[in-house]
């Protein structure tokens, strides 16, 4: 009765306001009043796009034979549509039909405010649309295939991002924070801003501070504590308190695509950024993974980073300082990690200045560690002591799978210590010992002692001069043990059930 | 598992291409069983290493064209990625190659920078130190060109010094200059390491790219060669099955062609045959037929007849089962009926038998109750009856001892009457049965046996008891016997005792002991048993005599012939009767006889229970005669005699009565004549006459005066 009584309200006639529309629309169309051809118009443009179907020009002639009753919009568009209009203010969505509920997303604007938006609409379709408006590619893999997910944590990031310290407010950001708090998992924060005055100065004094690139606490330098307060970069202890599930977390304290603006100090790791982060981390109980490279992490920083944050911490498994400054005493701090402090599962320190000592600490910690499966010491220079050391380390442990020391500055010892265990350990699945100048004979042990391990799927001998002849065989050796293992998963697929069934063994 | 349904296909389809098992020829058998054995080992060898590669290994065998392009493929393309990879990661390991080599380059630059660093600072430290020794030097100089000469030679050395760091500087600048322009070839190199990893990507993807589609098309022309193949030997297979088909089926028609003709001929044949037998047949039929018509005619007929019969026996056996039935239901409702009764007659019974069992039992209670009641009123009874006596014996004596005082006031007065009225001797009347004592008994209680036996043998016995049948004679006679024979009833010791006694003594001592031994206690019993001893002697009689058997009692006149018959045991008693007593011999058995008799007896009368010895029993009889004694103490005479002077006596009373009146009369007037002249001499004397005017007394006196002249005054 009500459609057939709604009926005869056309747009047209602008005397009838419609009763569920509110505020600001009923402003309108009284102020529309003077002109109400403008208004009429419009209004049928309105409802042309919530009706397709819907003809501009509209009237009820009573001997009109063309006129039907499809051309009338169904209540429940109107509904919807002034629902849409009054999302902003008065959000119905909980309390809507399923299929009204995907039309009114449909039509609902990507503009409307977040804070209405994020408790309440849970469907996909909707974020997608938010994201692809934002950002061209995207890729929710990487996501949990969740777009609002997405949505947020690259919101959150890109706020962090672009954040200047002491000059942006924090409360748009909290806005933010607060409302996805809980579908945000992981950061990945790709640049850290310095804050704004001490870029200034930089541009003002550029000589000044020019080669005073690490020594910020030496006493003579008079700019220290002036800069030192000023250097800080943002502060995540507010943020990761309002991030109950933060999972991961990737922090470059660097700026990037600087241009001809570089300066040194946009590359500053600070004592107070070190000391805020540790903390943080080590509020955040949930944290699982934590990335901090190219930030100049030097021995001091990261002994306090693994004191102050990462001794004892509950869930942490991945730790990546890649392309830093860490020396043998940071090395030692991060062994102590894997003596029975944590549960890493996954340590790169890629591109370190790590050497024969630190080689040796950590070649301790992997002893000693019930959970370490990969270990990445690339670009490092801790020479055949250090090799040695975590050869031996190898024999005691029954965790590690995958192992990177190239271009460490090995040489033949290290070598012929290697082919020894590696015809006795079964569980490493993974060596890279590339550019190391290990020389032919062990390239020949090497070859031998692999014969009998079966274990062993992807062994990298590039650039170590250990023999073409001795390469081939083990590679050869390398490619059976990889097609046995390959059987042997398909099998284990199989055993597994229908439901794991593919067709990659195939190829 | 799609795979392996297709192996499975395949397999079957290779199996029933192969030889089968079930051929006729040997060899052909042999092949397949070694095929089998084959494939079995094939199959185990799958197994074991594994599903994927039993799958290629399957289709290599079987020549499965698809499988081993696919298996090739994927070696290509393994490898093409290895070796793509390799090919990529090449420039970093370069990279890192160099990076490495540059750092070992630089250590060492560092390294030798450092030492000759120190070794200038040290070299220049020197210098200085001399340079400063050499100032000291100079202070000493006080000449001045020496001071001048040496103060060249300072400047010189400290120009030379400068010089030297100068130098240092510049190399050190150089080296920095050096280094800047290696970080920019660096920087290109990186360009350049980059651009090219960017372009053997580049190249990786385009010929991965390409040797993918390559590869697939390459397997699928495979698969589609494969399908081909098959399909061509699938059709082949049709093909010459078809024709197989096709020939057989023309040998099948045209063998049946044959056989149709055949069998057609057969067939004719056959019929003409049939039809033969069929004609001789049908006409033996027939007439069979026309017989067993009639016959059946024949059976209709008798049918009919038996039909009917049957028909009213039937009815008549129904009627009868109905009258049974009738019967049968009447009957089964009796029964019912009678059941029923039986039931409850049972029941009744069965009522009743509790009903009387309770009556019983309340009977043997009521019995036992009343048998108390009756024991307790028996009691009371004999103790009423007793009081009864007593009250009766007071009662008597009471009554007796009134009589008798009123009797003996009667005799007195009849002696006063007598003597002092009449002047008579007074005879006294016979007292004798005022002397009687409580009430008169008319029972008699039976004397006790020993004094019985006292009086028998001392023949004190009265004659009053010789009414018995047994004289007191024959009674001794029978005593004696008993003493006699009874010895052996008697103690020894008391027989030795009575040895010294007189025969008399003795025999009633013994006696006494025998009787007690018998139980016999009173006269009647020794008479029942003297009865006992006769009584055999009269059986004797009979024998003898018939004139005798009426009773010993029996006529005077043959007392004699009695005594002279029966010997020695005959007895002749004081009254003549004759008796006769039994042998000794026959004693104890006379005595055995009495004994179980009189035991009988004893046990009936004392099988009586109780025998009250009521008043009711008490002969009354000579009671009247006892009381009627007491009036008549006084006879009619007398009595008459009495009233006579009873009469004269009244009148003599009544005259003596009259005279007393008249004297008492006499007295009383005296008296009063006393009195009055008492009362008259007072008021004469009395002072009150003095004080009035006119004195009573004077009155009184006149009156009297006036009486005495006058007339008489009245009495008042």
């Amino acid at each position: 009765m009500s459609e057939v009584a709604s009926t005869p309200v056309p747009p047209t006639e602008n005397t009838v306001a419609e009763p569920s529309t509110v505020g600001e629309p009923q402003q309108e169309k009284t102020e529309n009043t003077t002109n109400p051809v403008d208004e009429a118009a419009q209004n049928e443009v309105q409802y042309s796009m919530v009706n397709p179907e819907l003809k501009p020009v509209r009237r009820i002639i009573a001997d009109d034979l063309e006129w039907s009753l499809r051309i009338v919009p169904a209540l429940t568009d109107l509904a919807l549509n002034s629902l849409v209009k009054s999302f902003d203010t008065e959000p119905k969505y909980n309390e809507l039909l399923d299929k009204h509920r995907d039309q009114l997303l449909k039509s609902l604007s990507t503009n409307v405010p977040l804070k209405v938006t994020a408790p309440i609409v849970h469907d996909e379709n909707y974020w997608e649309k938010c994201c692809k408006e934002k950002w061209p590619i995207c890729d929710i893999k990487e996501y949990d295939n969740s777009w609002k997910r997405f949505y947020f944590e690259k919101n959150i990031q890109e706020i962090i991002e672009n954040f200047i310290p002491a000059k942006t407010d924090m409360k748009q950001l909290f806005e933010y924070v607060d409302l996805g708090a809980q579908y945000v998992k992981r950061l990945d924060i790709k640049q850290l801003l310095p804050p704004v005055e001490i870029q200034d100065r930089i541009l003002q004094n550029d000589e000044e501070y020019f080669d005073d690139d690490e020594d910020n606490e030496s006493p003579t330098d008079p700019d220290a504590e002036l800069k030192k307060p000023l250097s800080d970069h943002f502060d995540f202890t507010q943020l990761i308190k309002r991030l109950p599930n933060l999972e991961e977390l990737h922090v470059v304290y660097g700026v990037k695509s600087c241009g001809m603006n570089f300066e040194w100090s946009m590359f500053e790791f600070t004592k107070k950024d070190c000391q805020i982060l540790a903390k943080s981390v080590q509020q955040c109980k949930s944290l699982r993974v934590l990335h901090l490279h190219r930030s100049k992490v030097d021995d001091l920083k990261i002994r306090m980073l693994v004191r102050d944050g990462l001794l004892d911490h509950p869930t942490l498994e991945e730790l990546n300082f890649e392309h830093n400054s860490i020396g043998d005493r940071g090395c030692r701090a991060i062994a102590k990690l894997l003596n029975g402090h944590s549960k890493l599962i996954r340590l790169n320190l890629c591109n370190n200045l790590i050497g024969p000592q630190g080689a040796q600490a950590i070649a301790y910690g992997i002893t000693k560690s019930p959970t370490l499966d990969y270990l990445n010491l690339r670009l490092n220079r801790i020479g055949d002591a250090g090799g040695q050391a975590i050869c031996l380390a190898l024999l005691m442990n029954q965790t590690l799978h995958e192992l990177n020391l190239s271009s460490n500055n090995l040489s033949e010892p290290t070598g012929n210590k290697l082919a020894e265990i590696l015809h006795q350990n079964k569980t490493l699945i993974k060596v890279d010992i590339s550019a190391n100048r290990l020389g032919g004979d062990s390239g020949r042990q090497l070859q031998e002692n692999l014969q009998d391990n079966t274990t062993l799927l992807y062994f990298d001998l590039r650039m170590t001069e250990c023999g073409q002849e001795s390469e081939y065989i083990i590679n050869q050796k390398l490619k059976a043990n990889r097609e046995q293992d390959r059987l042997n998963r398909i099998s284990d697929r199989k055993n597994h059930g229908p439901m794991g069934r593919t067709y990659s063994h195939l190829f | 598992m799609d795979l392996l349904a297709i192996n499975q296909k395949s397999k079957d389809e290779g199996e029933n291409q192969g030889p089968s098992l079930t051929s006729e020829n040997r060899e052909e058998r042999i092949k397949a069983r070694r095929n089998r054995v084959k494939q079995r080992i094939q199959q185990k060898k799958n197994e074991g290493s594994g599903g994927g590669s039993s799958a290629a290994n399957l289709y290599k065998d079987e020549g499965s064209l698809a499988k081993d392009q696919i298996e090739q493929s994927r070696h290509r393309l393994v490898k093409l990625e290895e070796d793509g990879l390799e090919f990529v990661t090449n420039v970093r390991v370069g990279q890192d190659l160099i990076e490495h080599q540059h750092r070992l380059e630089e250590e060492e630059a560092t390294r030798k920078r450092k030492d000759r660093l120190e070794q200038d600072s040290k070299s220049s430290k020197e210098k200085f130190e001399e340079i400063i020794r050499n100032w000291e030097g100079a202070r000493t100089k006080d000449i001045s060109r020496e001071l001048h000469e040496v103060l060249m030679a300072q400047k010189h050395a400290c120009g030379t010094m400068l010089e030297e760091k100068n130098k240092l500087i510049g190399e050190l600048e150089k080296d920095l200059k050096n280094k800047d322009d290696h970080y920019v070839k660096m920087l290109h190199k990186f360009d350049e390491n980059v651009k090219l990893l960017v372009e053997r990507m580049n190249e990786q993807v385009k010929s991965r790219r390409m040797y993918y589609a390559r590869e697939l098309h390459a397997i699928e022309e495979a698969f589609v060669k494969e399908r081909q193949e098959l399909l061509d030997k699938y059709n082949r297979e049709w093909t010459s099955k078809l024709e197989e088909r096709r020939s057989k089926e023309e040998s099948f028609v045209s063998a049946r062609f044959e056989r149709h003709e055949s069998f057609e001929r057969d067939l004719q044949r056959l019929r003409i045959k049939h039809a033969e037998e069929f004609n001789a047949t049908k006409v033996r039929l027939e007439n069979q037929v026309q017989e067993q018509q009639r016959k059946i005619e024949e059976m209709k007929a008798i049918y009919q007849l038996s039909q009917e019969k049957y028909e009213y026996n039937y009815k008549v056996l129904k009627k009868r089962d109905e009258e049974n039935l009738l019967t049968i239901s009447v009957q089964k409702n009796r029964k019912i009926r009678l059941n029923d009764l039986l039931t409850n007659l049972k029941k009744k019974l069965a009522e009743k038998e509790k009903s009387s069992k309770n009556q019983n039992v309340q009977a043997a209670e009521e019995y036992k109750r009343t048998l108390a009641n009756t024991q307790e009123i028996k009691r009371k009874a004999r103790h009423f009856l007793s009081a009864d006596m007593e009250k009766f014996h007071e009662l008597w004596i009471m009554n007796e001892e009134r009589c008798r005082e009123m009797t003996q006031k009667l005799l007195d007065a009849d002696r006063i009457i007598f003597e002092q009225q009449l002047g008579l001797p007074w005879s006294p009347t016979d007292l004798e049965f005022m002397n009687n004592v409580g009430p008169i008994d008319a029972t008699k209680i039976p004397k006790p046996s020993i004094d019985v036996v006292r009086e028998i043998l001392t023949d004190q016995q009265d004659e009053n008891s010789a009414n018995n049948l047994i004289s007191n004679t024959t009674m001794k006679a029978i005593l004696e016997l008993l003493c006699d024979e009874g010895d052996f009833l008697v103690e020894p010791k008391l027989l030795a005792l009575l040895d010294p006694l007189e025969t008399n003594e003795k025999s009633l001592i013994k006696l006494d002991a025998i009787f007690r031994a018998l139980k016999v206690e009173n006269e009647e019993d020794i008479k029942v048993m003297a009865k006992f001893f006769v009584d055999h002697i009269q059986q004797n009689k009979d024998k003898q005599s018939k004139t005798y058997v009426s009773s010993g009692v029996g006529p005077e006149q043959h007392e004699t012939d009695e005594v002279t018959q029966t010997g020695a045991h005959q007895i002749t008693d004081a009254d003549g009767n004759c008796v006769e007593l039994i042998h000794p011999n026959h004693v104890l058995k006379a005595l055995k006889a009495f004994l179980t008799d009189y035991r009988a007896q004893q046990k009936a009368t004392s099988q009586v229970p109780y025998q009250v010895a009521a008043l009711d029993e008490r002969d009354d009889s000579l009671d009247i005669e006892y009381w009627s004694k007491y009036p008549d103490v006084i006879d009619d005479q007398r009595e008459r005699l009495w009233d006579a002077l009873t009469s004269g006596l009244q009148k003599y009373y009544s005259t003596l009565t009259a005279r007393v009146k008249l004297i008492d009369d006499n007295n009383a007037l005296a008296r009063q004549n006393d009195e009055l002249r008492l009362l008259l001499s007072k008021y004469m004397q009395s002072k009150v006459n003095q004080e009035l005017q006119i004195p009573p007394s004077q009155i009184i006196q006149l009156q009297l005066a006036e009486q005495t002249t006058g007339n008489n005054p009245d009495n008042f």
